[in-house]
């Protein structure tokens, strides 16, 4: 009786495994044609040079002068006093951005073809300021005169 | 499992400080050139800054190095603005609200006058290290926790007062202070002056923890202690990196003996230092008197030094290795 029960469960869980793994299948399939359509897309628009601009504020929107650089390389630049800029060097998409400030979070920005104009918003690191200098002055009991 | 009892046995019996002598075969004079030739460079481009220091740096070491060296070299620790940062920070300890204002308005003042200045107090030098090392995609963190000088009220510190890092090289977590290795303080004319001291560059976990206790215990990354041992411990001072790889004995600052005996002092030495070099100052509060200890025995590395106290007393004993002030205790002699 058990047996039986246990064979019957045994075809239907089958039956369930054939039907999902055949989904699963068609779905693999279905990866596979439409990858290469697009790494097409993907190449088509990593040869597309793209020259950015933008402007880099804190977090109360005043113009901050950031460093930027393209990362992996030395390729850089300055904003201007009102926070804007133009990266010298035509950009592909997917390349980086790092948007550097002192006592601000480095920024990172991935580059795609919408961003033609960067509007970077940096945020105010919290630190806490600490400070214990060093001394070589000996140490000097404290006494009752 | 018979491997790793054989292991435990093994780091008992042989103690094995592999820090800076992990990048021995490391020869750092590239990146010393490096950090030279950046000697008059600001802080307005930080990351042409970091590719110059890091130029031609094969290793993360050399990298690493190239960057805290020239953040050690080239800012300043500026006192006055330690004390108004002391002030608030003690006059606000209840109040949180007004700590954080303090802090967000500090903030400012800090990269203001670091950008301006070149001047920082020390979480200003743990930040400068960690934000630089970051651009050249090194791990780098900031430590917080309690300093430990001959200068701050040593027996209770209440709040935490000092910053340093924590890098990873390898895979590895090695410490750095870079504000205490970047110079000192005169405490009387509260004037800066440059003097590296590559002892807190990959220093030893556990000298390090007699004199920096951190907040988070991780960053002990070795035998952690407890804030009453760490309060309890002798004071040690910049050349005692220099000089030492560990301080084994006395454990604790304060002493008690009775006439007669003798106090042992055992330490590792880094480089070998000769009998006639080491001497102790003994200050018994109105003047003060330059000895020789009773005994020395050097066994490879192992430094053991005795003192018999022969009169009655309360004193300061500094330890010296030439001009060099390794560390301080006090001790009572009874009769």
């Amino acid at each position: 009786m058990k047996t039986h029960f246990t064979s019957t469960h045994d075809r239907f869980s089958l039956k369930k495994l054939a039907k999902t793994t055949g989904l699963f299948g068609i779905f693999m399939i279905a990866l596979l044609v439409s990858n290469p359509i697009y790494a097409q897309t993907d190449k088509a628009s990593t040869n597309e040079e793209i020259t950015v601009k933008g402007v880099v504020k804190d977090e109360f929107s005043q113009p901050l002068e950031a460093n930027i650089t393209l990362k992996g390389t030395t390729v850089g630049t300055s904003t201007d006093k009102d926070g804007t800029f133009t990266f010298p060097k035509e950009l592909k998409k997917n390349d980086i951005l790092i948007f550097t400030h002192l006592g601000f979070n480095t920024t990172e920005i991935k580059i795609n073809e919408k961003h033609t104009f960067l509007e970077v918003t940096m945020g105010t690191e919290v630190v806490e300021m600490l400070g214990a200098p060093e001394v070589d002055k000996p140490y000097k009991s404290k006494r009752n005169k | 499992m018979k491997n790793l009892w054989f292991l435990i046995v093994f780091l008992f019996v042989f103690k094995v400080y592999p820090q800076q002598s992990d990048f021995s075969h490391i020869d750092f004079s590239k990146a010393d050139r490096n950090v030279l030739a950046c000697k008059n460079e600001n802080l307005n481009n930080l990351p042409q800054l970091v590719d110059k220091l890091t130029a031609g740096l094969p290793t993360d070491v050399e990298r690493f190095k190239a960057i805290y060296l020239w953040v050690c070299t080239n800012i300043s620790n500026d006192y006055n603005l330690f004390l108004r940062n002391e002030r608030k920070r003690n006059k606000f300890q209840n109040d949180s609200l007004k700590l954080s204002n303090w802090n967000s308005q500090f903030n400012k003042t800090i990269f203001r006058e670091l950008l301006k200045n070149k001047k920082t107090i020390c979480t200003g030098y743990a930040y400068l290290v960690k934000k630089m090392a970051g651009l050249a995609n090194l791990n780098c963190e900031v430590v917080h926790g309690y300093g430990r000088t001959s200068t701050t009220n040593i027996d209770k510190l209440e709040a935490p007062n000092h910053s340093w890092n924590a890098i990873e090289l390898n895979g590895k977590w090695y410490l750095c202070d870079p504000t205490w290795a970047s110079g000192l303080q005169n405490a009387e004319t509260f004037e800066f002056n440059f003097q590296y001291n590559e002892g807190f560059f990959l220093s030893e976990p556990e000298l390090f923890a007699i004199n920096h206790f951190p907040i988070e215990e991780k960053w002990f990354l070795e035998n952690t202690t407890t804030f009453d041992a760490f309060l309890e411990a002798p004071v040690i001072y910049g050349k005692a990196y220099k000089n030492l790889l560990a301080h084994t004995t006395p454990k604790k600052m304060h002493q008690s003996i009775t006439k007669h005996d003798k106090l042992t002092f055992e330490y590792v030495l880094l480089k070998p230092v000769t009998q006639k070099e080491i001497h102790l100052l003994i200050d018994n509060g109105h003047h003060s008197k330059k000895v020789k200890p009773t005994s020395y025995l050097l066994k490879g590395s192992s430094l053991t030094l005795e003192h018999q106290f022969n009169s009655k007393g309360f004193y300061d004993v500094h330890v010296y290795f030439g001009e060099d002030l390794i560390s301080t205790y006090t001790v009572m002699v009874k009769s």
